[in-house]
């Protein structure tokens, strides 16, 4: 220990000297502690954030994963339940072909629907007349009007009402109103200005409407009760409403367009229909089987595949628009949270690198800082070598008592640069790098090992060539040295 | 029969200096006994340091050999004579040439770093020799607390440290009034007397060198015989 108690003591004789050297070395090492600690708490926030960027993405990408399942899942349960509407809605009308085959369709012009030539309307006192009629089970008026026909083409309107009774109880298991309702309620007797609307008006967005809603036709305004899905030709685009509504609506009151004439039997159709005829010879009398709808039981199961095929269809169309969109949703989030965090990892890159070099010119200053000053001190004690290798003290000893007193003053400095950094890192690390103030900033204890380590070795290094030096002295012109 | 202590065989120094050959010291044969003391005079730019020098292992002939304690230190590489000077020779200079951040006992127990581990006994050993120079007082004292016949005397005490084979003093009264010169240059005699040492000093004063038990001359880088 004797050559180290020297090297001490050299460098102690020399208070102002070591000091100045010493802080001058020790803002070298704050710059290096800041640097390290700037960084450091760079690579954890810039952890924090990918963490935080990947969990939110998840989230996000959860979220619109269970939103198109859920939208998915809505849509089966809205299909399968059409279909089975549907289904039940062809059974229904399957069923009621025998009841319709007890029908007489009476109307005073073309069809049971006004518009066209020809086309009149029927007093509702006649339904007292057929009852009257032996035979009659039930008359079923109702009032039909075609609404924005530009022509004598039936096919060519908006939408058409079709005002009835809504008393279901007149003709037992036949309902003049549609049976499958895919949405909201049937329109019933004093249900006041309430409408049942056929589901083609609002998919072909003639009507942009839900239950509950509200439409206006022909300036009066109606409540969706409920929404049908046409089975039955020439239905599609039907509004129906009670048949008083619909007489107020277009100032028809007690005029009809058509009449269901229900015979008791089948057996007697054709005797109450002569009948209904001999009433008024300018009607038109039709009998079940003299109708297009004869063949209608057959055409039920064809339609109803058709339709059942068509909403399936529509179903998967729009099962597939939903899961395509959503993929394409979550792939620009997940390419959004890629691009961030890829510009967050650029970032601390770019600082890794900031702080590398930093710490690099820090320790080349803390080192030159030392070469220069033991480079002046060994000149300045030449004399003092050439002694000590007068009285026997070998060329290494020479060495390393230089290089220890190097390793001192740079011992000294790091003490002083990891308090000074300690203290003044949480604004000279964001400062040095160019990063938030708000980035929390500490010192870590391990930073104390590399600022004092690496003030040490400034030291070391810093004294090996003037060491060397004066170790390569001649003693004998160290003597003669001033 | 005595052996020499010191023996320099046709011993030859050349420097170059801004291109020219200068011959400091031309085929000096010397023959120094143990417990000799012996001064080598001559006028500035003899060649006396130059003889102490090569002697004293601090720089090498250019020609001849030079036999220590029986040992050929002519061929011992640059790196090794550090041994020679430590263990062989006791060095006393004209400036004295004392370590100014050391008091008188640190630097007496300087040179016996290596050859006494114990820091009690080194400083054990530097009171008793100071208290031979006649400075057990002045121990706490750095060289700048003492006189120039102090200091030398501290110089001397130092040489003395590690019972060199010869003590090797060049011009040790240079600096030194006549007065304590002569007193130091006595001190010197006594040791080859009372410690047996053998002393070798190099002075250009003829009084000095009148104190000496055996004077020899450089001339011109020639030693003369007596």
């Amino acid at each position: 220990m004797y050559v180290e108690a020297r090297a001490f003591k050299s460098v102690w004789r020399r208070k102002l000297r070591t000091l100045l050297v010493s802080f001058v070395l020790a803002l070298c090492v704050a710059v290096l502690i800041s640097t390290i600690a700037g960084v450091r708490a760079s690579e954890e926030s810039t952890k924090e954030m990918v963490a935080k960027a990947e969990a939110n993405t998840a989230d996000m990408v959860a979220k619109v994963q269970a939103n198109a399942e859920e939208m998915v899942a809505g849509i089966q349960a809205s299909t399968e339940e059409m279909v089975a509407g549907i289904e039940q809605g062809a059974e229904e009308t399957i069923g009621q072909t025998e009841i319709m085959s007890r029908m007489i369709m009476v109307s005073s012009g073309f069809g049971p629907m006004r518009g066209g030539e020809g086309t009149n309307l029927v007093s509702e006192d006649v339904v007292d007349d057929i009852y009257s009629i032996e035979g009659v089970a039930a008359v079923l008026p109702s009032l039909t009007e075609r609404v924005g026909a530009s022509s004598d083409d039936p096919r060519d309107y908006d939408y058409a009402v079709n005002g009835v009774l809504l008393d279901s109880s007149l003709v037992e298991g036949y309902s003049v109103l549609p049976s499958n309702i895919i949405a909201g309620r049937q329109i019933e007797e004093g249900d006041g200005a309430a409408v049942l609307l056929s589901q083609d008006l609002i998919s072909s967005g003639y009507f942009q409407v839900g239950v509950g809603d509200t439409i206006t036709l022909e300036g009066s305004e109606f409540e969706v009760v409920g929404i049908f899905y046409s089975t039955q030709f020439g239905d599609e685009k039907t509004i129906y409403m009670s048949l008083e509504n619909a007489q107020n609506l277009f100032g028809e009151a007690g005029e009809v367009s058509s009449l269901q004439v229900f015979a008791e039997t089948k057996d007697v159709v054709n005797d109450v229909a002569e009948a209904i005829e001999n009433l008024d010879s300018s009607w038109f009398v039709m009998t079940f089987e003299d109708m297009p709808m004869g063949r209608f039981g057959e055409s039920i199961a064809l339609t109803q595949e058709q339709q059942t095929a068509r909403i399936q269809e529509q179903a998967s169309q729009q099962i597939a628009t939903i899961q395509e969109q959503a993929s394409q949703q979550i792939a620009t989030m997940q390419e959004q949270a890629s691009q961030q965090i890829a510009a967050l990892r650029d970032d601390v890159s770019n600082i890794e690198s900031l702080g590398v070099q930093i710490s690099l010119v820090a320790g080349i200053a803390g080192v030159l800082m030392i070469f220069g000053i033991m480079f002046y001190t060994v000149r300045e004690r030449t004399r003092e070598i050439g002694i000590l290798k007068a009285l026997g003290f070998s060329n290494p000893y020479v060495m390393e008592r230089f290089m220890l007193e190097g390793s001192y003053i740079g011992f000294l400095g790091g003490l002083i640069g990891v308090a000074l950094g300690a203290v003044t890192c949480s604004q000279l690390g964001p400062w040095l790098l160019n990063i938030s103030e708000t980035t929390s900033v500490t010192v870590e204890p391990y930073y104390v090992l590399i600022g004092l380590g690496g003030a040490v070795l400034c030291g070391a290094l810093g004294s090996v060539y003037p060491a060397w030096r004066a170790s390569r002295v001649s003693p004998m012109e160290a003597l003669r040295h001033g | 029969m005595k052996v020499p202590i010191l023996r320099t065989i046709d011993l030859s120094k050349t420097f170059e200096v801004g291109g020219h050959k200068v011959k400091a010291l031309q085929r000096a044969n010397l023959e120094v006994m143990p417990g000799e003391f012996i001064a080598i005079t001559g006028p500035s730019g003899s060649g006396k340091t130059t003889l102490l020098s090569l002697v004293g292992c601090l720089d090498k002939p250019t020609e001849g050999k030079i036999i220590l304690d029986g040992v050929d230190v002519t061929n011992i590489p640059e790196a090794s004579l550090y041994k020679i000077r430590r263990e062989k020779i006791g060095f006393i200079f004209q400036s004295f040439n004392l370590i100014e951040n050391l008091s008188a006992i640190e630097n007496v127990e300087l040179p016996m770093e290596f050859s006494i581990k114990s820091g009690k006994q080194r400083s054990k050993k530097a009171r008793e020799l100071l208290d031979l120079v006649g400075l057990q007082e002045r121990e706490k004292h750095r060289p700048s607390q003492l006189s120039v016949g102090e200091q030398q005397r501290v110089a001397i005490a130092r040489a003395l440290a590690n019972g060199p084979a010869i003590i090797l003093a060049d011009e040790p009264t240079g600096n030194l009034d006549s007065e304590t010169g002569l007193s130091i240059v006595k001190m010197l005699g006594r040791l080859t007397t009372d410690q047996k040492c053998t002393v070798m000093l190099v002075t250009h004063d003829p009084r000095v060198a009148s104190l000496a038990a055996r004077t020899l001359s450089l001339r011109d880088g020639e030693l003369l015989q007596e």
